[in-house]
């Protein structure tokens, strides 16, 4: 612990007193330092799902997926593609609830940033792994590397993903160097390769002014590169569709309309996890009343904007009824689909742009109940935008078998869908386990200023 | 003895009749001529048979395409001296103009089936168009994608990764900061 | 001694000029694979599906099939029945791939594995193929399947050099489609379909020589006079395609329409 003699007047560093840190590294390390039986059985549960999952992928390879999924020739992408826009979609939280915020001053983001970086990760992880199960020959992942064609929208997503991955885990990891010293000093009861991994990613790190000025600059920039990166992503899984002469994709407004989506899951998203970790490892005085309200305005905001688009999407269309388009609507609004489609606009649109407008209504735990509705909805509408855009090609459907006009996940595609939405579950929890949830000295940086640095979380 | 006064006399009708029929069909000979009449192509088939030249057989054109012949025109009877002139137009498109034709006697009552064939200079020279596939577009294989598109993708990937290395090489900055500091 | 060139021309040369060439498997299949790639050489396949005589014998349908070791409910040409409006006739249309010379399929594929090649025609390489069936989403003809199971007779064509020009052994987990009997083109043959058809239906030819054959008379006649002379079109041209099979309209059918009495491949 020393300190710091010549530091010049002008640069002064986020900083707190002694006490306050003690309390604040106190809550914050409590979830590491021990488990309760609730937390064990949740990982369990998790990890059996995940292993389901597994279980479930070996099958469909060794018996194929003619037996074991519910595609065909004429809905050749099922729930694997809508899962993936979904946690795509959920990505985003990086850029949503944590680089924008921070951009433009909103300080109420400071404790939500590791959480919705965490997420960020594990979402997209969980992706990749997920449009890797949908290859027909998985065997031949490399020939993506060896043989891929710049011109391939797939090839674009691919190099987006992983940039957008390795951006993730910078931003994460980076800003997590300060707090890693504080747990590598102060919690002694952990296993030694715990210790040692703190060691190891904390850089180096001694809090110096040099290292400090470096920390912050490097955080600005990611945060600055993870936007148009995060915004990248979402286009480019849109125009996997959009660039085809489907008439159900044939959309200008495909990539505006999915981004939107995607900001409103982030929302929806956030707010369930700002929950639980605030209801399970108390945080309540950092998780408060106020970023509920917060978040959801936000949802209300993002809620408006969804349903713009949605609008000009689906109700232009609807005004012309072209022949193109007119299997396709009339399917969603008033045929096959339509109750599943109205429901999915309700509580996937109406529902998040409308209730949280009531203060009542943003309080911790009527959000939440909103944001899993929004949620659940979300992942419903992928399916209304990948499935039945498949059922109805330019040309008629004729001389193959009857269950192929109409596509249902099977139970092992549903088995892998779950796991992957466990293993983002699974990732951010262990995450949690391992690491603060709430970024300290972001916290610190907006809570206290002008304090000389009397201690540097040693 | 009736039956078989009928039996023999049938076979002997049978007998004469192939004979009669091989006998009428006559070996036929064509020869061709590629000349050239006032801007006009003009094929001669001159036929004989035995030497003799041979009237009012019709001949019919062809020229040769990669599955089967396409017939040129209707078939034209030769004339009163044994030839038949066919009129050959000019647009018929070959690799390097270059074209096989045929003259042949088909289902003739009088002469047997015979063909010939001879090669001239009188096709349009067509040069295959593969414009599609040979130039640069969103469409064709690796190597042909649009330059532009080459350059774009390069220019915004290195932007983005230069800045994730730029991040990566910061860090270790740090670290390096952190042993000084020891 | 003759031989027959890449080009389908007979040349006479030395005996002693000739040798004999023995391939391993591998070296047979690095054969085919870039003679499947590079095509024929001056060539520009063109088909012409005369509506007015198809009467759903679908004979050329199981040609294909059977070429192509292909599950019934796996269509490489499909004859659908075609009614635009209440009161436009029906009619049946054999629908092939179209080889369109602005292939939305081979824009979108990640590895290079569907391709145009200098004589038009798309073909699939199976060797390539990682299954991820974007060209079945871009294709907006419908014209692409999948082996979603073991491929038929895959046991029996286990040791068989896989010829991308036929696309025999079918491998698991990878698409199909028409490949305009490519491996037909290039012994001096008409396609599958074409010489299969009784009726008189398809008409298949070379553009550059413009001259197309009839599958079932043998018939040669002029391609672009058959096209104006019967008011060709082709599907959907306002996509930008740019296919490459023309059809012409069903006028002056001699026999009724007849609908299908039994339903086609619904076995599951």
């Amino acid at each position: 612990m020393s300190e710091e003699k010549n530091i010049p007047e002008s640069t002064k560093y986020e900083t707190f007193t002694q006490k306050e840190y003690m309390i604040m590294k106190d809550d914050l390390l409590r979830p590491i330092e021990k488990t309760g039986i609730g937390g064990k059985i949740w990982i369990a549960f998790l990890t059996a799902v995940f292993f389901a999952g597994v279980v479930a992928y070996y099958l469909q390879e060794s018996r194929g997926k003619s037996v074991t999924t519910g595609l065909s020739d004429y809905t050749m992408w099922g729930v694997y593609i809508s899962n993936f826009l979904f946690l795509v979609a959920l990505s985003l939280s990086s850029v949503f609830m944590s680089a924008i915020l921070k951009l433009t001053h909103f300080e109420w983001y400071r404790p939500l940033s590791r959480i919705a970086d965490v997420i960020s990760l594990s979402s997209i992880s969980m992706a990749g792994i997920c449009i890797m199960i949908s290859m027909g020959r998985p065997d031949r992942l490399h020939y993506l590397f060896l043989h891929g064609r710049i011109q391939s929208p797939i090839v674009w997503d691919i190099i987006v993903v992983i940039t957008y991955f390795v951006a993730c885990v910078l931003m994460l990891f980076v800003a997590l160097i300060p707090s890693l010293s504080t747990c590598k000093n102060h919690l002694h009861n952990l296993p030694k390769w715990q210790l040692k991994m703190y060691d190891i990613l904390s850089f180096g790190w001694k809090g110096t002014a040099e290292q400090w000025k470096i920390l912050k600059r490097t955080v600005f920039i990611l945060t600055v590169l993870v936007i148009p990166l995060g915004i990248a992503l979402r286009t480019v899984s849109a125009w996997l569709f959009s660039t085809t002469l489907r008439p159900e994709w044939d959309s200008t407004n495909f990539g505006a309309y999915f981004v939107s989506g995607s900001a409103l899951l982030t929302v929806a998203v956030m707010i369930i996890a700002v929950y639980a970790f605030r209801k399970i490892y108390s945080l309540q005085s950092y998780l408060t009343n106020m970023h509920f309200d917060k978040m959801g305005q936000a949802m209300v905001l993002m809620g408006l904007i969804y349903a713009y688009f949605n609008i000009n999407e689906y109700l232009v269309p609807a005004y012309k009824m072209s022949g193109l388009h007119a299997n396709h609507l009339l399917n969603l609004f008033v045929g096959e689909n339509a109750l599943f489609y109205w429901l999915v606009v309700l509580f996937g649109i109406v529902v998040p742009s409308v209730l949280p407008m009531f203060k009542k209504l943003r309080k911790p735990f009527p959000l939440t109940l909103i944001a899993v509705a929004v949620l659940i909805a979300g992942w419903f509408k992928f399916y209304l935008i990948v499935i039945p855009g498949l059922s109805h090609p330019l040309l008629p459907v004729q001389d193959v078998p009857a269950s192929w006009s109409h596509y249902t996940p099977s139970l092992i595609e549903m088995s892998i869908v779950s796991a992957t939405i466990a293993g983002t579950m699974l990732l951010v929890t262990l995450f949690s386990k391992y690491f603060p949830i709430i970024s300290v000295w972001e916290v610190a940086e907006g809570k206290l200023e002008g304090k000389e640095e009397i201690i540097n979380y040693k | 003895m009736k039956k078989y006064n009928y039996f023999i006399t049938m076979c002997l009708v049978f007998l004469l009749t192939i004979t009669n029929s091989f006998a009428q069909e006559k070996e036929a000979k064509i020869t061709l001529t590629f000349e050239k009449a006032d801007s006009l192509n003009v094929c001669k088939a001159f036929v004989t048979s035995e030497g003799q030249p041979v009237i009012e057989v019709p001949v019919i054109l062809s020229v040769k395409r990669l599955f089967s012949k396409l017939p040129i025109g209707d078939a034209i009877a030769t004339d009163s001296t044994g030839v038949a002139t066919f009129e050959f137009p000019n647009d018929i498109p070959s690799k390097n103009g270059k074209l096989t034709i045929f003259a042949n006697i088909v289902d003739d009552e009088n002469y047997m089936n015979s063909e010939t064939s001879g090669e001239v200079n009188w096709g349009t020279v067509v040069v295959t168009d593969n414009s599609n596939v040979s130039e640069r577009s969103i469409a064709a294989g690796r190597d042909g994608a649009p330059i532009y598109f080459i350059i774009s993708s390069l220019l915004v990937i290195g932007l983005f990764w230069g800045v994730i290395i730029y991040a990566v090489l910061q860090v270790f900055k740090i670290k390096k900061l952190g042993k000084i500091q020891e | 001694m003759r031989v027959l060139t890449a080009e389908n021309e007979l040349v006479e040369i030395e005996r002693s000029a000739a040798k004999s060439i023995i391939k391993t498997p591998a070296e047979n299949f690095t054969y085919l694979q870039k003679q499947g790639r590079d095509g024929l050489a001056g060539r520009r396949f063109v088909m012409v599906v005369d509506l007015s005589k198809c009467r759903n014998a679908r004979k050329c349908m199981n040609a294909c099939q059977e070429a192509h070791h292909l599950r019934p409910e796996q269509h490489h040409i499909n004859v659908l029945k075609m009614q635009e409006t209440e009161n436009t006739p029906a009619y049946y249309m054999p629908k092939p791939c179209q080889h369109c010379d602005n292939p939305p399929c081979t824009a979108v594929c990640p590895v290079d594995a569907t391709f145009k090649r200098q004589d038009g025609i798309v073909l699939i390489d199976n060797e390539r193929c990682i299954g991820c069936r974007f060209c079945i989403a871009a294709c907006p003809y419908s014209a692409r399947v999948f082996n979603w199971a073991e491929p038929l007779h895959s046991h029996e064509d286990e040791n068989l050099t896989y010829n991308v020009e036929l696309n025999v052994p079918q491998r698991k987990g990878t698409i199909s489609k028409c490949l305009f009997s490519a491996d037909r083109l290039r012994e001096g043959k008409l396609p599958y379909c074409v010489s299969a058809c009784p009726n008189g239906v398809y008409w298949f030819g070379d553009e550059n020589e413009d001259a197309v054959t009839n599958g079932t008379t043998k018939e040669t006649v002029r391609f672009k006079k058959l096209l104006e002379d019967n008011g060709a079109y082709t599907l959907m041209p306002e996509l930008g395609t740019k296919p490459r099979v023309y059809y012409l309209p069903p006028v002056k059918r001699d026999f009724p329409f007849e609908d299908a009495t039994e339903a086609h491949n619904t076995k599951e």
